[in-house]
This record gives C-alpha cells, sequence and structure tokens, in this order.
C-alpha cells in the first residue's frame, strides 16, 4: 500500500541511471550503514557522557519513549528485560541496553525511571540527548513520534532495534505481539562473531 | 575581448550561488490536516526560504563536502536513488535544470545542507501553517477554488525535467511554489501517522501508539490533506524520490527590545 501510494505521488519524477562506482564509507572503521556514524553524545541516568560514535564493538539493544509515559513506554521498558533475561551472562555483558529519551528528560528522571523498572545499571542506559540526536536516531531507526499539543506527552511508534557490534540494525520489533525471540536471535548471533 | 570573456567567466565560475532569500512567517495557531477537530496547534514566527534549493546550489554543497557526493554518500543517509537524476557527481545533466529544485534527496542530506548556511528544515506545522495561504488570504482552505487548484497538482504526472523554483507562483507571504511543484521534506515528517496499519489509542494489545493524536475519523477529510499525511508517514529518513525536494527555515530573531 505505501509503496504503491508513494509510486503514485512521486514516481512519474524518477529516471532510470547507472549506478556510480561504490567507494568506501568516509570511516573504515564502519560498515556503510552503521548506525554509529551518527554523531550524538548523550547523558546516561547516572549523568555521565556517552559519546554514541564509542559504541563500536558494543551491540546495543534500542528504544525510544520518555519517563513519564504512562501508554506504551513501560511495556517496552519491560519487554527489553524479556530480551535480557533471554540472554547469557557472557552475551549481557558486550551488550547495552539503551532507552533514549524523546523529551529531554533530565538525569533525576531518568534515575527515577530505572529505578521504577528495577533496570540492572550495569547493563542499561537510559539516555538523554539534544533534539537533534534524538531526530536523527528516532528517524534513523524509523520510529514515529510527535509532540502533543499539550507539550507535555508524545505519541510514538513501538520500537525495539537491535544494533550489532558494528553498528548495523539487525532487527526491528514493531508489533508487541511477536515476542522476544527473534531480537534474542538476532542479538545472540551479533555476539557469536 | 576574449580576454574579457573569459574574466567575465571566470568572475561567474568563482561566485557560488547566493542563499536563498526569505521571508518571515507571523505565527499563528492552527489546526493540523487531519487531526481531531478543535485541537490546534502553535506557530512561532519564523522565516522561510522563498522557494526550494536549486539544483545548482546543492551541485555547490556537495563539491565544497565530498562526503555528499553521489558516489560517497553513507547509505545510512540516503538510498540508491540519491541524485540519481543527475548526469554524475559534479554533473547536472540534461533532467537536472541548474534553477530546478534539487530532488531525489534524502532528510539526512537536506538537513546537512542547510546546516552549513545556518539553516534548517521547516517544522511539519511550520510548513502547513505557510501552505494553507494563497495570494490574498493566510487561510485559504476553506476556499474551494484554492483546494482545486491542489488537488489538480497532485494528479498530474511530473514533468520529466522540473522548472526553475522562482518562476512558481508566491502566495501572501511571498513565498514560491509550495504547491505545485514538488513535495518538500519537513524536519519532523515522523509526526505523520496515517493508516489504520499501526494505529490504536493506547489499547493494551496490538500496535500501539501512546496518547490520542489519532486521526479523528468522523471528521470529513479532506483528500488534499490526506495525500500529503499518506506521503509523510510513507516517508523513511533515506528515502530519495524525484519529486521530493526541500527549502529552508530559520528561527525568528530574538526581539531586540522586548515589550514590557
Amino acid at each position: 500500500m505505501k509503496a504503491l501510494l508513494l509510486s503514485i505521488l512521486l514516481g512519474s519524477a524518477c529516471v532510470a541511471s547507472a549506478e556510480g562506482p561504490s567507494a568506501p564509507p568516509p570511516d573504515a572503521a564502519l560498515p556503510e550503514g552503521s548506525l554509529y556514524a551518527l554523531d550524538a553524545s548523550w547523558t546516561r541516568q547516572t549523568g555521565e557522557k556517552v559519546e554514541w560514535k564509542k559504541s563500536i564493538g558494543t551491540a546495543r539493544v534500542v528504544a525510544l519513549g520518555y519517563a513519564t509515559c504512562k501508554g506504551v513506554c513501560p511495556r517496552i521498558i519491560g519487554d527489553m528485560q524479556r530480551i535480557e533475561k533471554s540472554l547469557g551472562e557472557g552475551e549481557r555483558t558486550r551488550c547495552r541496553f539503551t532507552f533514549v529519551s524523546l523529551a529531554n528528560d533530565k538525569v533525576p528522571e531518568l534515575k527515577a525511571l530505572a529505578e521504577r523498572h528495577k533496570v540492572d545499571r550495569a547493563y542499561w542506559d537510559l539516555l538523554t540527548g539534544n533534539e537533534e540526536a534524538v531526530l536523527d536516531l528516532a528517524v534513523a531507526l524509523g520510529v514515529r513520534y510527535d509532540r502533543l499539543p499539550n507539550g507535555i506527552d508524545f505519541t510514538h511508534s513501538y520500537l525495539i532495534a537491535v544494533i550489532g557490534p558494528d553498528g548495523r540494525l539487525l532487527h526491528r520489533w514493531t508489533e508487541p505481539g511477536e515476542g522476544p525471540g527473534l531480537s534474542v536471535v538476532a542479538v545472540k548471533r551479533a555476539l557469536e562473531k | 575581448m576574449i580576454h574579457r570573456v573569459l574574466l567575465l567567466f571566470g568572475c561567474l565560475l568563482a561566485v557560488a550561488p547566493a542563499e536563498v532569500p526569505m521571508v518571515r512567517i507571523e505565527g499563528g495557531s492552527y489546526a493540523r490536516p487531519l487531526e481531531k477537530s478543535g485541537q490546534t496547534r502553535q506557530v512561532a514566527t519564523f522565516s522561510l526560504d522563498v522557494r526550494q534549493v536549486t539544483n545548482a546550489e546543492y551541485l555547490a554543497f556537495v563539491t565544497e563536502h565530498p562526503e555528499w557526493r553521489r558516489s560517497r554518500v553513507n547509505r545510512l543517509f540516503a538510498d540508491e536513488s540519491y541524485l540519481r537524476h543527475w548526469t554524475g557527481d559534479s554533473e547536472l545533466g540534461p533532467l537536472a535544470a541548474p534553477e530546478a529544485p534539487v530532488t531525489n534527496v534524502s532528510w539526512f542530506a537536506a538537513r546537512a545542507f542547510l546546516k552549513v548556511q545556518g539553516k534548517r528544515l521547516p517544522t511539519l506545522d511550520e510548513w502547513e501553517f505557510v501552505a494553507r495561504a494563497d495570494e490574498r488570504q493566510i487561510d485559504a482552505t476553506g476556499d474551494p477554488e484554492f483546494r482545486k487548484h491542489i488537488l489538480a497538482w497532485y494528479s498530474k504526472p511530473a514533468p520529466e525535467v522540473l522548472p526553475a523554483a522562482d518562476t512558481m507562483p508566491a502566495n501572501l507571504y511571498g513565498v514560491r511554489g509550495l504547491h505545485g511543484l514538488v513535495w518538500e521534506w519537513t524536519s519532523n515528517f515522523v509526526a505523520s501517522m496515517s493508516g489504520g496499519e499501526s494505529r490504536s489509542d493506547g489499547s493494551p494489545d496490538g500496535p500501539l501508539f501512546c496518547g490520542g493524536a489519532a486521526t479523528d475519523p468522523n471528521k470529513a477529510v479532506e483528500y488534499a490533506d490526506f495525500m500529503r499525511v499518506a506521503l509523510r508517514s510513507s516517508l523513511q529518513g533515506t528515502f530519495c524520490l524525484g519529486g521530493l525536494g526541500f527549502r529552508g527555515a530559520k528561527d525568528a530573531p530574538a526581539p531586540i527590545e522586548p515589550k514590557p
């Protein structure tokens, strides 16, 4: 349906052209399309700084939401914990469970959120950053969100993404009913290599 | 004589294309297309480019910033269709008129271009707010002629080679070509979430969206509004499409003398 719409709306102006020669990506350490090429620095629930580009070598299970969300966010965090529980100890230490605030939450709010959900601080990054960085990440992951006219709440889609140690997007859990199975497999496979 | 021509030519080459002129848009409140009736959105005063960014301007950008050339762009930021209507990395060719709006550019690419100029993409609300105006009224959406005019464009196939961006008629603000030439990126296009496949009002099961910005199914859907919402909700940030371009915006400068 979406593809059809797009081709109707825009297809007529498209023209065919030969692909140019492909050049290596600017940062040779990262594979083409690596999400770790995004330029972002975050603040963690502990107040520490987290440079996104330094995630290389670490898998991440990532979701976006906000601290005061009473809708889908508690469920998203719960579902991330289901993934966490299915991993072995050796896997867990090479994987960060990452919840990024859409709402410019401050450190105390993130800390309260961490306590409310009893997340293991050894493995969890609850992050907040500037609006631009959040938008870049959301768009790169395909999260839809909008601040509601009340200025406090957001409408946002359900998404739990698995990112491999090289920053490649490996799996997107978008339908809550899917369950954690495919995400767990994606993390385990990524860490096997 | 030849010297003089060469000199003139050299000067032309040396002069980078000027930035797109901007106009000031007085803010206000408006009802976002397809949102629940009675709900309004605030738009602060801002500045908007009077026309879209052109192929020539975008070429100057990729010349300065080679990481955005067609052959080098990171697939994280643009898909395989990026600048596909150009002949080469730094050659426009017959399908990309220099003064025509640049298309086949991703959201990431548009943002990178504008950042260099100290500009940004307009927000969805800013764009929609200005796009309601015709040449006489701030809000012409109640005017059947205005709607007919927009729909006539939507149903017309795009020409193979787009005309110059500054040849489009201007609305009351002096902004050209919001309707009738190409579709345009907005900074938060991800705020568009239409379609039944992934929406509910926060019920605990099934596909979930928090909050209550759902489309009001009881409100008569305006077709032109629906088309824009449908397009935006189909887009991903890496998409490069033949009929999709962009223009810049800027926050209004803070008032020098705040009113008491």
